[in-house]
C-alpha cells in the first residue's frame, strides 16, 4: 500500500505544487498592459497617437470622419443627400428611432475617444514618468476630451460627465447639466494650456499644441456666452504670430497650411480625407453624394473667391448640382489632412467676441481680414451693429460652410435656429435644437432621460 | 441481443441417429435442423473424429453438443449465427490431493480466464464444476476442488458469453478465453478516464460506433451525430463542402460564453477555434474536417455531472469522446475502401418571377407616387426584360461530386500490432466553378504488449492535409437579386462588367475572387502503462497537437467593378497552433469485502495551447497576374495575433460496486485556467453518483419479462472557461492601422473580478430492458442551474465600452426528458429489424433575475421566459386604411418602442430527435434514419427589415399583400421609400409576427448494403466484399415556407442532397 500512497503523492506534487506558476501565460506580443505603457515616454506617446487615431478608426461619417460636417449640416441648411434614405430625417430635422444608429454611432464613440482620453490620463498619474511628459500626456488627454464633450453637449445637450475609466461609476451616471459639463471643459482647457507648450510634440500638427487647446477654449467659449474668455483664447492666438491666413484658398486645407491650428490625419494608405470621399464624386459621370443647398451657393457674392475655390458645380441628369471642394484630394497619395481648427475661424471668434463686448471696431478689422482674403471689399468702419451681426453670420456661414457643422452650431448659439429653419422646413420644432439621446441607450442605462419632443 | 439468440438456438431440439459417422457428418447434419452453420478454426481439430455414434430423439442442442464436442475437448460457442468449435485450452492440470478424508479424493484445478478480445484477466468469473463454485481473482485465476478426474467447466460473467470446458487430470493449469457477449447492456462505454459498461455506468453517457458513422456519406464526423443521440442537437451552418457544424449538449448551458462541449480526441483536447479566418468568416474550413470519420471506432458523449464532473472546468457543456480506432491483433488484414457520390440543392427558392417582380415594384412606386426613373428604378427601366435570371440554378444548380477512398493495413502478433491507413478524400462545391474541400489523411499505430502485460505502450501519427477553396463571398447572398435583366459572361468566358453588372454587381465576379486554404495537422500521440501490481496501474496519456492554416485570397482586378476603380487585393494569412497536452492517472481497484469492490483513480493534466497568427493584407496591384505574390502589391499592411491558454487540474475519482447491485460513485476535481484573474484561478468541482440494479433483487431476479432494471442518480458540479484569452487584463493593443507610426489603444476595462461560471448539474435516469433485451428503454431526467454564469454584462457605451465580463446574477434553469427507446420487433434467422427512436424535450427557463427592470437586459430577458426569448411588438396584422403593418401599443403611451415589447418567443428546438430501422435480410441491410425538431423559426417575409417592392426579390407568397383601402391582407403595402410603411416593416420585423414554425422531420439517411456471398468472394480472392449505397438529407417534410427549416437562410446554401455508392473489401 505504502507505494501507491507514494506515486499519488508524487504526481500530486509535480501536478498542483511544482507548476505553480504554469498558468502564468505568456501576452499577446501587441499587447500591453495599461501599467507598462506609461512606463517609458515614447510608449506614452503612442497611447496618445492610439487616442487620436481611434477617432479615424470606425470609418466614415462618424464624429471625426466627415460625420460632424454632414449630419449637422443636413440638419441645418448647408446639404442634402442625393438620394432618398433615412438621412432625409436630418434634412428634415424630424429624427426617429430610423436614425438611432447613426446618433448612437456618435454616442458611443465619443465616450469611446472620451475613455481613451480618462485611460491616458490616470495612466500617467499612476505613472512614475517625468514631470514634463506628464504634462504633455494629461495636456492632451484633457484637449481631447474636452473637445468630445464640446461635441456631445452641442449635439445632445445634457450628456453624463465620465471622468474616469472605472464603469462602476461611470456607468451608473445620469446627464449631467450642459453648463456644468461645459465649465469642466473651460478648466480643464485652462489647465492644458499651461500643460502643453506652444510647440508640437512632434512637429506636425498632427497632435495639439497650447494653441489648439486655446483654440478650442475660444469656440467653447462663444459659443456659451464667455464672451471674455473667447476673445482672449482667440487673441492669444492670433497674437502668437505662429500662424497666418493663407492668401490662395486652394492651400487652405493642404497639410502644410500655415493657417491649420490643428488637424487629424488618415490611418490607413487608402485616401485622404472622408471629407474629400463625401463630397468629391467618384468620376466625373457620377452625381456628387451629398449636394449643397441651392441657397448657400448662391449667397455668395459673383466677387467672392470661396466661391470659385471651394464650391463645384456638374450637371447631372439635367439637375445643376453643387459639391463643396475644400478637401479635394481622392487620391491615394496623402497631400491633405483633416482640419480641426484654423486660424480664420478664431478671427470670427474674436469678431464675435468683441462685437458682444461692444468692441465693433474690433470686430470689423477681424472681419475684414477675413473678407480681404476671400476678394470682398472690406467693411467701413461705422458700420451698424445691426447689420455687422448680420455680416458676422453670413461671413461665418460662407468661410466655415461643409465645415464641422459650423452652420448648425452657430444658429443654435445665435437662437436663429426656428427663424431660420422653420422657415424652411415644414416638420420642424423648437425642440429639434437638441438632437434625439439614442434610444439604445436609454435602454441600457435607465438613468438617462430623452430630450424634450423625442418622448 | 445474441445472448438470447443462444437461448433460443441451444434450446431448439434436434434429432440425431448416426453409428461411427464423422464429425463433419453429424455437423451438417445439425446445420440443417437448426440453419446454423459449423464454423471450425482449425480444420485438423475434427477432420480424425469418425467415430461418432449418437442416437436422440428432440433432445436440446445443447446437450447434443455437449455431448458431441465437450467430451472430445472441443468447446463451442454461438458467434454471428454459427457455432464455433475451437480446442478446449485445456492442459487442464489437477494435482492429487490427499486430503483428511481418504475416502474422497479431491483435486484441485487451477485456470486463468481471459477476454478473448483484449486477453485481459477477467475477475469475478464464475467458475462452476458440478455443484462447486469460485470466483477468478484480480489476475484471472481461480482455484477450485473437484470430485472427479475429468468434467466440464462452466464459466460465466457478466458481459461475456457463458462458456464450457472440458478438463481432464493431467493438466496443470486452463486457460480459458470468454467471448464478449453481444448483449447491449455489457457493451463498453468510454467515460472519462476509463471504460465502463453500460450495466455497471452510473453517468449518462450516448454512443454512436463506427457502424452508424459509415452508414452515413458525410466528411465531418460531427454530421454523423445530427438526430442520434438523445440530449444532442447538432446543427449545419450551411450546405457548402467543408460547413462547420454547432453542437449543443442539453441546451445552451452558458447565456454568452462559448457553448461548444469538451470534444476529446483518444483523451487529447480537439479545440474547435482552429484561429483560421476563413472558418470564422464563413463558417466553413471546419477543424473536423481533418478528421477522417472512417478512423473513428466509437463516439460517446458525456452529458450529466457524474461522467463530466471528472472533467471540471471544461464539462459544462458536456464532453464528446472520440475513439479512434486501434491496432487489431492477429492475421495481417488488408481493407480497400471506396466510395463516390453526388450531391446537390434538393430544392430551390421559389421567388418572385420576373412579371411578378416588376410587379411589386411598380406598385411600390404607385404606393409611393413617385414616378420611377433610371435613378431610382433601373430595375424597371434600364435592365432588359428579354434575358431572365434564375439565380438559385446559376448560383446553386450544379451537381457536387465527391469521392471517397482508403486503404488500410493492420494485424500484428500477440504481443505488437500495427495499424496503417490512408484516404483520400473530395468533394466539389454545388456553386459553379471548381471549388471544393479535399483531404488526404494518414494514420500510423503502433502497439506492444497486451493490457496483462506489466508494460504496454502504443504511440499514433495522425496526419492530415486539407485544402479548401471557395468564393470570397457567399454567392447565395445574390438569391434575391433582381430575377433578370444580367448578361454576366460574355461570348469569350469574361465578366461582364455593363450598366446592369455595374449598378448591381456580377455575382459571378466571386468566382475570380477565391480563398483558398491549405491545412495541415499533425497528431502524435503516446500511451503507456506501467502496472505495479495487479491491481495497481499508472499509465500516461500525452499527446500534441500541430496544425497549421496557410490561406490566402486573391480578388483580381478584372473581377471588380470597374465603377469602384479598385485594384487587384489579396489577404495571406498563415495560423499556427501548437498545444499539448499530459496525463498521468494512477489506477487502484480494491476487494474490500466479498461482493464490494473499489476502483480508486487519481490524476492530474497539463495542457497548453498556442495560437500564432500573421496576416498580410495588400492592395493596389497593377498586375493579376502577380496576385499570388506580396511582392507584387502596391501596399501591405501587416497584422499579427497571438494567444496563450494553459490549464492545469488534478483529479480523483472512486467507484464502489456493491454485491453488483448498488453502485457509488464519487468525483473530484480542482482545476486552474490562464484565462482568470490571479485571486480567481482555481476552482474545485465534484460530483456524486449512486445507481440500483434491482433487478438484482431476488424477487425481480427471476423475472420473465424484465431482464434489467436500473434506476440512476447524479448531482455535481461542472464549469465552463469558454471566454477568451486574457479577458481579464486592461491591455492596450497596437491598434491595426497606426496614427502617424504605431498607436495604443485600449482594449477594454480592468475587469479582475470574474470568477468561474459553475453549473450545477441533477440527473436521474432510468434503464430498463424487457425479454432478454429484445425492447429497451433508457430515460433520463435533467435539471442544470447556474447562478453564476458569465455574461459580457451589457454596459451604458458612455463607459467607453459596450459591456463588461461579470458573473450573471440571474439564475437559469435547463431541464430535459430524454426517452430512447430500442427493440427487436423481428428476429428470425434470416430477417432481423431493429428499431429505435430517441426523444428529447428540453425548457430553458429564467427563474430570478435581481433588479432586472432597472438593469441593461430589461429589454432582452423576461423572469419566467427562456433565455432565448425574443422581445418584441405584439403584431396586429395590417390596417386596411392605410396598408401599413400595426403593433400593439402595450404601454398605451401613444409611441412604439422598447417599453411595449413583450415576449414573443424563441428558435430553440423545444423537442428533437430521430427513428432509426434497420432490416437485415440474408445479406441485404437496410438503414433508414429520419430526424425531426419541433421549434419555431423566422419567417422569411415578416422577418425581413426591407419592405416589399424595394429592389429585392422575395419568395413568391406575397400575392396576399395590400394594395388598395380596404384590403384585408397578410403583408402590408409595398413602399420603396423610407415614409412611415418603412417604420412599420420594422415593427413588424420585430413582432411575433416574425415566429413561424420551423418544424420538420427529415428523411435523413439511407443505407443500403449487400454482403457478396461468401463462395463468390473465395472466387474473386477477397474475404469480404460489401457494396453499398448511402442518401443523406433525402426527403424534408415540414410547413416552414422558407427554403430550409435547418439553415432557415434565404441566402445560405441548404443541406445538400447526397447519394452515395461505394464498395468495401477485406482480403
Amino acid at each position: 500500500m505504502n507505494n501507491i500512497f507514494y506515486i499519488i503523492g508524487i504526481c500530486s506534487l509535480v501536478l498542483l505544487q511544482g507548476c505553480k506558476d504554469f498558468l502564468t501565460v505568456d501576452l499577446p506580443k501587441d499587447q500591453l498592459n495599461r501599467a507598462n505603457v506609461f512606463t517609458d515616454k515614447s510608449t506614452a506617446h503612442t497611447a496618445l497617437n492610439g487616442m487620436y487615431g481611434l477617432t479615424q478608426q470606425f470609418g466614415g461619417g462618424r464624429m471625426f470622419t466627415g460625420g460632424l460636417t454632414i449630419y449637422p449640416g443636413m440638419y441645418a441648411d448647408e446639404l442634402y443627400y442625393f438620394t432618398a434614405s433615412n438621412r432625409d430625417e436630418f434634412l428634415e430635422s424630424n429624427l426617429t428611432q430610423q436614425n438611432d444608429g447613426t446618433l448612437a454611432a456618435f454616442w458611443i464613440e465619443g465616450y469611446q475617444y472620451i475613455y481613451a482620453a480618462n485611460s491616458c490620463i490616470e495612466g500617467a498619474l499612476d505613472s512614475n514618468l517625468d514631470e514634463g511628459v506628464k504634462n504633455t500626456i494629461i495636456g492632451e488627454a484633457y484637449f481631447m476630451r474636452s473637445l468630445v464633450y464640446y461635441y456631445l453637449t452641442e449635439l445632445f445637450g445634457d450628456v453624463p460627465l465620465v471622468l474616469s475609466t472605472d464603469y462602476r461609476k461611470s456607468g451608473t451616471m445620469a446627464r449631467a447639466a450642459k453648463q456644468d459639463v461645459v465649465k469642466k471643459i473651460l478648466t480643464d482647457l485652462q489647465d492644458a494650456s499651461h500643460l502643453l507648450e506652444a510647440e508640437y510634440r512632434d512637429g506636425v500638427k498632427n497632435s495639439p499644441n497650447r494653441y489648439a487647446v486655446q483654440a478650442l477654449a475660444a469656440r467653447v467659449a462663444l459659443q456659451n456666452g464667455e464672451d471674455q474668455l473667447a476673445f482672449d483664447h482667440a487673441d492669444a492666438i492670433i497674437r502668437s504670430d505662429i500662424y497666418e491666413l493663407e492668401s490662395e484658398l486652394s492651400k487652405v486645407f493642404l497639410r502644410e497650411s500655415k493657417e491649420t491650428i490643428f488637424q487629424l490625419t488618415r490611418i490607413n494608405q487608402l485616401f485622404n480625407t472622408w471629407e474629400s470621399t463625401f463630397f468629391v464624386p467618384a468620376n466625373s459621370s457620377s452625381s456628387p453624394a451629398y449636394v449643397l443647398q441651392q441657397d448657400l451657393v448662391h449667397s455668395f457674392a459673383p466677387t467672392d473667391k470661396r466661391r470659385s475655390a471651394w464650391i463645384e458645380g456638374r450637371l447631372y441628369s439635367g439637375e445643376q448640382l453643387y459639391h463643396p471642394t475644400k478637401y479635394k484630394a481622392r487620391t491615394t497619395v496623402l497631400t491633405e489632412d483633416y482640419v480641426l481648427f484654423r486660424l480664420a475661424e478664431q478671427y470670427l471668434i474674436r469678431a464675435e467676441a468683441a462685437l458682444r463686448l461692444d468692441r465693433p471696431d474690433l470686430a470689423i478689422v477681424d472681419l475684414n481680414k477675413i473678407r480681404s482674403r476671400s476678394g470682398l471689399e472690406k467693411l467701413a468702419l461705422d458700420t451698424l451693429v445691426a447689420d455687422l451681426w448680420k455680416l458676422l453670420l453670413t461671413e461665418r456661414r460662407q468661410e466655415l460652410f461643409a465645415e464641422l457643422g459650423y452652420r448648425w452650431f452657430d444658429l443654435k448659439r445665435l437662437g436663429k435656429a426656428d427663424e431660420v429653419l422653420g422657415a424652411l422646413k415644414p416638420k420642424w420644432k423648437s425642440t429639434a435644437v437638441h438632437w434625439m439621446i439614442p434610444w439604445s441607450q436609454i435602454r441600457k442605462n435607465p438613468l438617462l432621460t430623452q430630450n424634450e419632443g423625442y418622448e | 441481443m445474441l445472448l438470447h439468440v443462444h437461448a433460443n438456438v441451444l434450446a431448439q431440439r434436434i434429432s440425431l441417429n448416426e453409428k461411427k459417422a464423422s464429425l463433419q457428418k453429424v455437423m451438417d447434419k445439425i446445420s440443417k435442423q437448426t440453419g446454423y452453420d459449423f464454423l471450425v478454426l482449425d480444420y485438423k481439430l475434427i477432420s480424425d473424429i469418425k467415430d461418432i455414434t449418437i442416437q436422440i430423439q428432440k433432445t436440446p442442442l445443447k446437450e447434443a453438443l455437449d455431448e458431441l464436442l465437450i467430451s472430445r475437448n472441443l468447446q463451442y460457442n454461438i458467434e454471428d449465427n454459427s457455432i464455433v468449435i475451437r480446442e478446449a485450452r485445456r492442459v487442464a492440470a489437477v494435482r492429487n490431493i490427499l486430503t483428511e478424508d481418504v475416502q474422497q479424493q479431491q483435486y484441485e484445478l487451477q485456470g486463468e480466464v481471459r477476454s478473448l478480445a483484449d486477453g485481459q484477466a477477467i475477475e469475478g468469473a464464475s467458475v462452476t464444476v458440478d455443484k462447486k463454485h469460485t470466483l477468478t481473482d484480480r489476475e484471472g485465476r481461480f482455484t477450485i476442488s473437484v470430485d472427479k478426474p475429468t468434467g466440464v467447466l462452466t464459466i460465466k460473467h457478466i458481459g461475456y458469453n457463458e462458456q464450457r470446458v472440458a478438463y481432464e487430470n493431467t493438466a496443470t493449469l486452463i486457460e480459458i478465453s470468454l467471448i464478449p457477449s453481444d448483449n447491449i447492456l455489457d457493451e463498453a462505454v468510454v467515460i472519462g478516464y476509463g471504460i465502463t459498461t453500460k450495466r455497471f455506468n452510473t453517468g449518462s453517457v450516448a454512443s454512436i460506433g463506427s457502424k452508424d458513422i459509415a452508414a452515413q456519406p458525410v466528411s465531418n464526423p460531427l454530421a454523423a451525430l445530427q438526430g442520434r443521440l438523445p440530449g444532442v442537437i447538432v446543427e449545419q451552418n450551411n450546405g457548402l463542402p467543408g460547413a462547420k457544424f454547432s453542437v449543443q449538449i442539453r441546451g445552451r448551458n452558458s447565456i454568452e460564453q462559448g457553448n461548444n462541449p469538451l470534444f476529446l480526441i483518444d483523451g487529447i483536447p480537439f479545440d474547435v477555434d482552429n484561429g483560421s479566418n476563413f472558418s470564422n468568416t464563413f463558417n466553413v474550413n471546419s477543424p473536423f474536417n481533418m478528421i477522417n470519420p472512417d478512423e473513428i471506432e466509437r463516439i460517446d458523449v458525456l452529458k450529466d455531472a457524474e461522467a463530466t464532473s471528472i472533467y471540471g472546468s471544461r464539462g459544462a457543456n458536456g464532453v464528446v469522446l472520440i475513439t479512434t480506432k486501434a491496432a487489431l491483433r492477429g492475421r495481417l488484414q488488408f481493407h480497400v475502401f471506396h466510395n463516390s457520390g453526388i450531391s446537390n440543392v434538393s430544392q430551390m427558392p421559389k421567388v418572385l418571377s420576373p412579371e411578378k417582380f416588376r410587379e411589386l415594384r411598380r406598385e411600390a412606386f404607385k404606393n409611393d407616387k413617385v414616378t420611377p426613373t433610371l435613378g431610382n428604378a433601373r430595375d424597371l427601366i434600364g435592365l432588359d426584360t428579354n434575358i431572365v435570371n434564375d439565380w438559385g440554378s446559376i448560383i446553386m444548380g450544379k451537381t457536387a461530386h465527391s469521392r471517397n477512398s482508403s486503404l488500410s493495413l493492420e494485424g500484428g502478433s500477440d504481443m505488437t500490432s500495427f495499424r496503417l491507413s490512408g484516404a483520400l478524400y473530395s468533394e466539389g462545391n454545388v456553386y459553379p466553378g471548381d471549388d471544393g474541400v479535399s483531404r488526404a489523411s494518414f494514420t500510423s499505430i503502433l502497439s506492444h504488449g497486451r493490457p496483462r502485460d506489466r508494460l504496454s505502450i502504443s504511440t499514433g501519427l495522425a496526419y492530415s492535409y486539407g485544402k479548401t477553396s471557395q468564393a470570397v463571398a457567399e454567392l447565395a447572398e445574390n438569391l434575391n437579386k433582381v430575377p433578370y435583366g444580367f448578361r454576366l459572361i460574355d461570348e469569350g468566358g469574361r465578366l461582364v462588367w455593363d450598366d446592369a453588372t455595374k449598378n448591381y454587381g456580377n455575382p459571378l465576379s466571386y468566382l475570380y475572387q477565391t480563398f483558398e486554404s491549405q491545412n495541415h495537422r499533425f497528431f502524435p500521440t503516446l500511451r503507456a502503462k506501467y502496472r505495479f501490481m495487479s491491481n495497481l496501474s499508472l499509465s500516461l496519456n500525452t499527446g500534441l497537437t500541430y496544425d497549421t492554416y496557410d490561406e490566402s485570397s486573391k480578388s483580381p482586378k478584372m473581377a471588380k467593378n470597374p465603377n469602384e476603380g479598385l485594384k487587384g487585393s489579396a489577404s495571406f494569412t498563415n495560423t499556427y497552433n501548437l498545444s499539448w497536452n499530459i496525463e498521468p492517472q494512477v489506477d487502484y481497484t480494491w476487494s474490500v469485502a466479498s461482493g464490494i469492490d473499489a476502483a480508486f483513480l487519481v490524476g492530474g493534466t497539463l495542457t497548453r495551447r498556442t495560437m500564432n497568427n500573421n496576416q498580410m493584407s495588400a492592395i493596389n496591384y497593377e498586375n493579376d497576374a502577380l496576385l499570388g505574390t506580396i511582392k507584387g502589391a502596391g501596399s501591405v499592411t501587416p497584422s499579427d495575433r497571438y494567444s496563450d491558454y494553459r490549464y492545469q487540474g488534478g483529479f480523483a475519482r472512486v467507484h464502489l460496486n456493491l454485491k453488483k447491485q448498488f453502485l457509488i460513485g464519487a468525483s473530484a476535481r480542482r482545476d486552474g485556467s490562464s484565462r482568470f484573474a490571479v485571486d480567481n484561478r482555481y476552482a474545485f468541482f465534484g460530483a456524486l453518483s449512486g445507481a440500483w440494479i434491482f433487478t438484482e433483487v431476488p424477487l425481480l431476479k427471476e423475472s420473465k419479462y424484465l431482464s434489467f432494471g436500473k434506476l440512476r442518480a447524479s448531482y455535481g458540479t461542472t464549469g465552463n472557461d469558454q471566454i477568451g484569452d486574457y479577458m481579464y487584463l486592461d491591455n492596450y493593443k497596437i491598434a491595426n492601422d497606426g496614427y502617424n507610426g504605431i498607436s495604443l489603444q485600449p482594449m477594454r476595462l480592468y475587469n479582475p473580478t470574474y470568477g468561474w461560471e459553475q453549473f450545477r448539474k441533477l440527473d436521474v435516469g432510468l434503464e430498463l430492458s424487457f425479454w432478454d433485451s429484445r425492447l429497451s428503454l433508457n430515460a433520463d431526467y435533467y435539471k442544470n442551474t447556474s447562478d453564476n454564469q458569465l455574461v459580457q454584462y451589457s454596459l451604458p457605451d458612455q463607459t467607453g465600452f459596450a459591456s463588461i465580463l461579470k458573473n450573471f446574477p440571474g439564475k437559469v434553469r435547463n431541464q430535459g426528458f430524454e426517452l430512447a427507446v430500442t427493440g427487436h420487433p423481428l428476429r428470425t434467422e434470416r430477417i432481423r429489424w431493429t428499431s429505435g427512436i430517441n426523444i428529447s424535450w428540453h425548457r430553458n427557463k429564467l427563474l430570478a433575475f435581481p433588479d432586472l427592470e432597472s438593469s441593461t437586459y430589461n429589454s432582452s430577458y423576461a423572469v419566467g421566459q427562456p433565455l432565448d426569448i425574443m422581445m418584441g411588438f405584439r403584431f396586429e396584422g395590417v390596417d386596411p386604411q392605410t396598408g401599413n403593418y400595426q403593433v400593439t401599443d402595450t404601454n398605451g403611451d401613444g409611441t412604439f418602442n422598447y417599453l411595449d415589447y413583450v415576449p414573443i418567443g424563441h428558435f430553440r428546438p423545444r423537442f428533437y430527435g430521430g427513428l432509426n430501422n434497420t432490416l437485415s435480410i440474408g445479406s441485404f441491410s437496410m438503414d433508414i434514419f429520419f430526424q425531426f425538431v419541433q421549434q419555431n423559426g423566422r419567417h422569411p417575409i415578416y422577418s425581413s427589415l426591407s419592405p416589399l417592392g424595394s429592389g429585392l426579390n422575395v419568395l413568391d407568397i406575397v400575392d396576399d399583400r395590400w394594395r388598395k383601402e380596404g384590403d384585408v391582407a397578410s403583408y402590408a403595402k409595398a413602399t420603396r421609400s423610407f415614409n412611415a410603411t418603412r417604420t412599420s416593416y420594422q415593427w413588424a420585423s420585430n413582432s411575433d409576427a416574425v415566429i413561424t414554425d420551423a418544424s420538420y422531420l427529415r428523411l435523413k439517411n439511407i443505407n443500403l448494403m449487400y454482403s457478396v456471398p461468401s463462395s463468390i468472394c473465395s472466387k474473386l480472392g477477397v474475404k469480404r466484399l460489401t457494396l453499398s449505397l448511402r442518401g443523406q438529407n433525402l426527403l424534408t417534410l415540414t410547413k416552414y415556407m422558407g427554403l430550409d427549416p435547418e439553415v432557415q437562410s434565404l441566402r445560405s446554401v441548404p443541406p445538400l442532397r447526397i447519394w452515395n455508392f461505394g464498395a468495401n473489401l477485406t482480403f
